[in-house]
């Protein structure tokens, strides 16, 4: 009797062990939260534009910058979240792109973003340049600005957001 | 029991074989190295890919050249590879259809060689024709119908460049760790690495896109660049990037998916059929979903190139925007036509457009302005061997 508990005990204990294992494969862990200021708005942000929701995704990356100045892709992206909210913010929009250049010379976004916005606002020269300047960052962002500024018409959805943070 | 002695000089022969390792000159595949070479692009060019096997030499593009230009490369020593690409006309030759040894036709019309390098594949419908070294031995070898004749008289047509001091000497120095170079393989290496050097960049268009001169495009022309990057017509998407084609290789680029276009110029049976042999892909494939596909070419000298289309079958460039507005020339004046627009063979981009005779003007100074007029007079200048 005591041996066939002991049998039962044993087969019980090694399929907790198991089942317990095989629950841990399969739900892996949420990602830790990045704490680090501004991040979580930013990434609300990016969402919110990717849904075209432009003025909550303003108030976002508003935040986002609020707490941390320095957030090259904040700018970039605040900055087609106003140009996208009509002609009276290309203005805005164009400092926030140039603030994103200043701060991060490489960012490929910003350069494809202000070119169309410079295409927009007729200044063919000046998207140019940004075109130039995106052939030695990025081939496709700079093939896609060069049929924007060529055909004066905006890319198709939103090439030139800044997800990466 | 191991003494401090030991372990000094073990430490010393690790230290040895670590420095070695660190400093050990990069030597190419084939023994080459790629030093002396350096790329002259126009602005806004990435610099194209090479395989590792067969490096960028000066020495080797110079035996390319002289090779290109030869007819000895041919079997019966009548044509050259320039024969069939000229450089007055971006390298091609003005033909519907190639015209190969003792007059032979060939099914399509020479390809242009302008900037070959970034092509992502060779030839009008060939997914596996990737390497400009393997691409040059399809005119040398084909024997249906023979181009340039040389199956089964390798040996005499090799023979003819051992047999030439100055061949001789640039064979030997283009591929120093062979013992004997002057042979079918390194000639094709070598005619693949002049045709890298096919780079053409410096068009109206180009300085006005990369160069900073926004007058470089005139009115007309600038009219027609947006007409062709415009949703309406839709050019840019399968002549597309800065070389105004399909899919390109370059140095750092992904891989990228091969890609070819029913343009609906043909319907033989009602059923979108492409008249034999050029079926395209379906030539290499046998899938009747590949039937009348093509690669899209550059349209970089595009104006220099006429006849159009695989087969020349359209002379001109107005006609060609004809067929495009059309939604393809099968579907408007082919036998089966009119025929249904929604064929699961003709490319869902073939979707047709209205054109004012003002904008087909347009278009058309448009790809005249993709003409580079320096590449054509340097590569004539530089032909003669």
């Amino acid at each position: 009797m005591s041996s066939r508990l002991t049998r039962i005990a044993t087969v019980f204990v090694l399929l907790t062990f198991f089942a317990t294992a095989a629950w841990a494969a399969g739900s892996s862990p949420k990602p830790a939260k990045d704490k680090r200021p501004g991040v979580a708005e930013y990434n609300a942000g990016v969402k919110l534009m990717q849904k075209e929701r432009f003025a909550e995704a303003q108030s976002k990356f508003e935040a986002a910058l609020a707490k941390n100045p320095k957030m090259a892709e904040a700018h970039n992206n605040l900055g087609y979240s106003l140009r996208k909210q009509g002609e009276a913010n290309f203005a805005k929009a164009l400092e926030h792109y140039n603030r994103a250049i200043d701060l991060k010379s490489d960012l490929a976004e910003a350069y494809m973003y202000r070119g169309v916005l410079h295409m927009l606002m007729g200044n063919e020269a000046k998207a140019l340049e940004d075109h130039k300047a995106l052939t030695g960052m990025d081939r496709g962002l700079a093939d896609a600005l060069q049929a924007a500024i060529a055909s004066g018409e905006e890319p198709d959805g939103l090439e030139g957001l800044a997800t990466a943070w | 029991m191991v003494g401090p002695r030991t372990l000094a000089a073990a430490a010393l022969v690790l230290l040895a074989v670590a420095w070695h390792a660190g400093h050990q000159r990069l030597v190419r595949a084939n023994g080459d190295r790629a030093e002396g070479f350096v790329w002259q692009l126009p602005q806004g060019f990435p610099a194209p890919r090479v395989p590792p096997d067969n490096p960028m030499t000066p020495v080797k593009v110079e035996l390319g050249r002289r090779l290109f230009h030869d007819p000895r490369l041919s079997g019966d020593g009548t044509l050259a590879c320039v024969s069939c690409h000229d450089p007055a006309r971006a390298f091609t030759d003005g033909r519907a259809r190639a015209l190969g040894i003792q007059d032979n036709l060939h099914p399509r019309s020479a390809m242009s060689l302008t900037n070959v390098a970034y092509n992502a594949t060779l030839g009008w419908d060939d997914p596996g024709l990737t390497r400009l070294e393997d691409q040059a031995l399809v005119p040398l070898l084909n024997t249906r119908p023979p181009e340039m004749g040389v199956a089964g008289r390798e040996d005499e047509v090799l023979a003819r460049f051992a047999g030439d001091r100055r061949y001789r000497a640039l064979f030997t120095e283009a591929f120093p760790k062979d013992d004997h170079p002057v042979t079918l393989r390194n000639v094709t290496y070598a005619l693949a690495a002049f045709e890298r050097t096919l780079i053409s960049g410096n068009s109206p268009y180009d300085r006005w896109a990369y160069g900073g001169e926004v007058a470089a495009l005139d009115p007309e022309a600038r009219a027609g660049a947006r007409l062709f990057f415009s949703r309406r017509l839709n050019c840019f998407r399968c002549h597309a990037g800065f070389n105004f084609s399909g899919p390109v290789v370059y140095e750092g680029s992904a891989g990228p998916r091969p890609l070819f276009h029913n343009t609906g110029l043909y319907d033989e049976d009602g059923r979108g059929a492409y008249p034999a042999p050029n079926t395209g892909v379906h030539r290499h494939s046998g899938r009747a979903a590949d039937m009348g596909k093509f690669r899209a070419p550059t349209l970089r000298n595009i104006a220099l190139t006429a006849p159009y289309m695989h087969d020349g079958s359209i002379p001109t460039l107005a006609a060609v925007l004809d067929h495009y507005a059309a939604g393809g020339r099968a579907r408007s004046a082919g036998p089966h036509a009119p025929a249904a627009t929604d064929d699961d063979l003709t490319d869902p981009l073939m979707a047709g457009f209205k054109l004012t005779p003002d904008e087909r003007r347009h278009l058309v100074a448009f790809l005249h302005a993709l003409t580079d007029d320096s590449f054509v007079r340097q590569a004539q200048e530089t032909g003669q061997p």
